[in-house]
């Protein structure tokens, strides 16, 4: 087939196609492009940064500058203290990293010039700000100070709202730097500008100052600051209240901040800044660059990592890092990690780990990595049928025990237990039995809206259809972790053996089969029988004890606890070396104060652990010595827990102890100020120290009486007779006494 | 007769009518200046045949096309899956993908 046509038509025909492919090139395609790149790199997909790079190094300028934005300066902003994978601290451990790919992350190599343009060419919005702080940071990092504070000025100088923050932002850098004056020069002419629309700016130049007052020893002219911004910061929510009545309750977060600054200020009036520093470093030497660093304080550590929270770094390239002018008190150190920096690697980090950070002090506090323990067996899902199970491990230098815990899946996620404590070796053979008599937790289900045990957790590890799990944690000898088994697996060489196991050396039984239906009342009738057929069934005895225990607990009844009693006793008989029955039954007994039984199982549950006891335990020996008036024993006893269990948590008590047995107040209160009790309340723990000082202050009218007064109101207490305790109806006694009655 | 009176009408008709194109046609048949000589060449008409042309654009759009945009197979298995998930399981962290593969592993070994 042929076609005529005349070349006019032909070149026309040409033209058309020219300017269609030209429209396609430079208008269709990068579109495209640029669509496609977002979206491999938004999907984290492998390949998706050298596309965005390439899309916008294409793009037309302004389109650059959004792309810049969008996606370097704002998007999964790794750079910034906020969004690493993993946070660590003390006996916490959370990730936030959910899906976030390495492929998303810049590096400052690929970044670097990208922000500056932003910086010097973009506009004055909040992502030029968010660009230079990173910028920052980055210098900073470097050890390049005089870039860092360049950069900040350069984005300041260009206007535009953020111009304050931006200078506010420098001030802090001044202050890192250790050049007070300039940074207070900074906020004194911050101080002289309008008021921002901005509710927390203000607050946060206030804090600046106070840190810096501080810093120079004027905590009195810190605290000053500090109430001058919080009045004004009330004044002014008060009037936007006024003008826009229906926002409803207000309180900027800055609020809280001050506050909390002024408690901490109050503590320390007489103090000037520390120093606190050190290095992040692996256990075989190689720094960690760029984690984040949190220093955190008492009142901070029981929520996740927020803005507000003034002491926060990077590391630099070294791993240093270094806090100036942090007010005195108590703080817990956290690190933000990138997972490919905690794969295989774990900070051994303790849950009542405390840097008591005193006036004027320069602390060092290192922190080193260490790698996980490899488990040996049982793994990979392995199917136990002997009558002794073997747990082994991969020995850890320098251990001195090993703590063998072991996990149950529950319907709402998983808990874990600790098998044995105190192993010597890298393995520990027991017999499963002992596996089954471990004490577990038990969780709770909603029947028909109400509240029931499922029963089937109960069952503890003596359900041979479950896949149980196991980690193991090294000891130094003097109690400190070293490193542990469990932790992030993220790759090929570090995912390692899976620690499951399955226990199937006993069948289960009809009771138990009646557990897992979830019928617990019948259960418990088949084990009573099974119980009566063969009185050495001990896995019988054992779940009768556990249902009355989990029932008494439920329902908060002493009476269905004694139950249990008879069959715990049964148990002990048959394994008289349980170490969770001969506590249960010395708590049994000190309860219903029938001390000479409670003293002998105590004696009997120390001689199982060869002498060993945990602070917890401890204390309530110690309670029970206390309650008998024998105080010099139950002061030895509560000492030696305190130095066991760092949470002080029955500091109150000891207190007491010290308190009848006519110590002065000031020892007391010294000894108060010893063993601050550290604790899980918004609030804050009690401060034992100030309320024994205002005991102190309150018995001055009449020293002799007032010891009279105090002593029958301990008494009462003891007695456990807390409203004749409370009767004493001196203010500060009767603070002292609720306080008191709180400890547990 | 009939045809006479035809070819008087016609006469009579065209009577008004003079040819006055005699140069164009004589510059379209035998151009002398360049500007004939193009606008001959831009009348020119051309016989094409549609086949191998309507083929050959064809190969030239799918090259510039292909060179222009990846080929479906580079965005393939990472573009299309969703971020990975970490899974907790046993105490440990991982890739759920890292995890479901170890777990088919030990199984396909417990199987074989």
């Amino acid at each position: 087939m042929k076609v005529t046509v005349k070349v006019k038509h032909l070149v026309l025909a040409a033209l058309l196609l020219g300017t269609a492919l030209s429209v396609l090139q430079f208008v269709v395609i990068p579109k495209l492009q640029v669509r496609a790149a977002v979206k491999d790199y938004v999907a984290g997909a492998p390949g998706g940064k050298k596309a965005m790079l390439t899309a916008i190094d294409r793009a037309a300028p302004t389109q650059r500058l959004e792309l810049i934005r969008e996606y370097m300066v704002s998007y999964v902003d790794a750079t910034s203290l906020r969004s690493f994978d993993v946070y660590v601290g003390p006996g916490s451990t959370y990730a936030f990293g959910q899906g976030h790919e390495e492929s998303r992350v810049w590096s400052w190599e690929e970044k670097l010039p990208y922000l500056l343009e932003y910086v010097s060419e973009g506009p004055a919005d909040s992502s030029r700000y968010s660009a230079a702080t990173q910028l920052a940071e980055y210098y900073m990092s470097e050890g390049l100070s005089a870039e860092a504070l360049a950069v900040l000025e350069k984005a300041e100088e260009r206007g535009g709202n953020w111009r304050t923050k931006l200078a506010l932002e420098r001030a802090k850098l001044y202050a890192r730097l250790g050049d007070s004056g300039e940074a207070m020069r900074l906020v004194e002419r911050l101080e002289a500008e309008p008021p921002s629309v901005n509710l927390d700016f203000s607050g946060e130049v206030a804090q600046l100052k106070a840190q810096l007052l501080v810093g120079e020893g004027k905590a009195d002219a810190a605290l000053q600051a500090v109430d001058r911004e919080l009045k004004a910061l009330e004044e002014r929510i008060a009037e936007e209240k006024k003008k826009f009545p229906e926002m409803g309750e207000l309180t900027p977060a800055k609020l809280e901040e001050l506050r909390l600054l002024r408690r901490q200020l109050e503590k320390a009036l007489d103090g000037t800044g520390a120093t606190v520093s050190g290095t992040v470093k692996r256990s075989d030497g190689q720094p960690l660059a760029r984690v984040g660093v949190f220093l955190r304080r008492e009142s901070d550590v029981y929520h996740s990592i927020a803005d507000g929270e003034p002491y926060q770094i990077f590391t630099d390239a070294q791993g240093r890092y270094e806090f100036n002018n942090v007010v005195p008190g108590s703080y817990q150190l956290y690190l933000g990690l990138p997972f490919e920096q905690i794969d295989g690697w774990t900070w051994p980090t303790m849950k009542d780990d405390w840097i008591k950070v005193g006036s004027g002090d320069a602390l060092t506090e290192n922190v080193t990595m260490r790698p996980l323990i490899d488990i040996q067996e049982p793994v990979n899902g392995a199917e136990l049928t002997g009558s002794t199970v073997k747990f082994s491990w991969e020995p850890v230098e320098g251990a001195s025990t090993y703590t063998l815990y072991g996990t149950i899946p529950i319907e709402s996620g998983t808990s874990s237990m600790a098998i044995r404590e105190g192993v010597a070796q890298s393995e520990i053979e027991l017999f499963a039995e002992d596996l089954y008599e471990t004490e577990t937790s038990y969780s709770f289900r909603d029947v028909d809206g109400k509240h029931e045990l499922d029963s089937a957790s109960l069952l503890g590890f003596s359900n041979p259809e479950l896949r149980y799990s196991w980690y193991v944690e090294a000891y130094d000898k003097d109690g400190r972790l070293i490193t542990r088994s469990n932790g992030y697996r993220l790759n090929e060489d570090t995912i390692g053996a899976l620690p499951f196991f399955y226990l199937k050396e006993r069948a289960a039984t009809a009771a138990d089969r009646l557990m897992l239906d979830g019928r617990l009342d019948e259960a418990l009738a088949e084990y009573k029988r099974a119980h009566e057929a063969d009185p050495l069934d001990r896995h019988s005895l054992n779940m009768i004890a556990r249902i009355y225990s989990a029932k008494a607990s439920l329902a908060r009844s002493d009476e269905l606890r004694a139950q249990a009693i008879p069959y715990l006793e049964a148990l002990l008989r048959l394994a008289p070396g349980n170490r969770n029955v001969l506590f249960n039954l010395f708590d049994h007994y000190d309860k219903r104060n029938e001390w000479i039984k409670a003293e002998a199982y105590y004696e009997r549950y120390l001689a199982a652990g060869g002498g060993e006891t945990d602070g917890y335990t401890q204390s309530l020996y110690a309670t029970f010595l206390m309650k008998q008036r024998r105080m010099d024993e139950a002061i030895v006893q509560f000492r030696e827990a305190l130095e066991r269990d760092r949470s002080h948590r029955f500091v109150g008590r000891y207190l007491a102890a010290e308190l009848y047995a006519g110590a002065s107040f000031g020892k007391v209160a010294e000894l108060a100020a010893a063993y601050p009790e550290r604790g899980p309340y918004e609030s804050g723990p009690p401060d034992w120290r100030k309320l024994v000082e205002t005991l102190s202050a309150e018995s001055e009218e009449n020293p002799d009486d007032y010891r009279e007064l105090l002593k029958r109101a301990l008494e009462a207490s003891f007695d456990g007779d807390w409203q004749t305790a409370d009767a004493a109806g001196k203010p500060a006694l009767r603070a002292f006494i609720a306080a008191l009655r709180k400890v547990d | 007769m009939e045809r006479e009176s035809m070819n008087k009408k016609l006469r009579e008709e065209l009577d008004g009518l003079r040819f006055g194109g005699q140069e164009d046609v004589l510059r379209r048949t035998h151009p002398r200046s360049w500007r004939d000589r193009l606008r001959g060449l831009w009348n020119k008409e051309l016989e094409i045949p549609v086949v191998p042309l309507g083929l050959s654009f064809a190969v030239i759009l799918a090259v510039v096309a292909a060179s222009q945009l990846r080929s479906p197979e580079d965005d393939g298995d990472a573009a299309s899956g969703d971020p990975r998930q970490l899974i907790e399981v046993g105490g440990n962290t991982y890739w759920k993908d890292d995890y479901e593969r170890a777990v088919a592993s030990i199984e396909s070994d417990g199987q074989g």
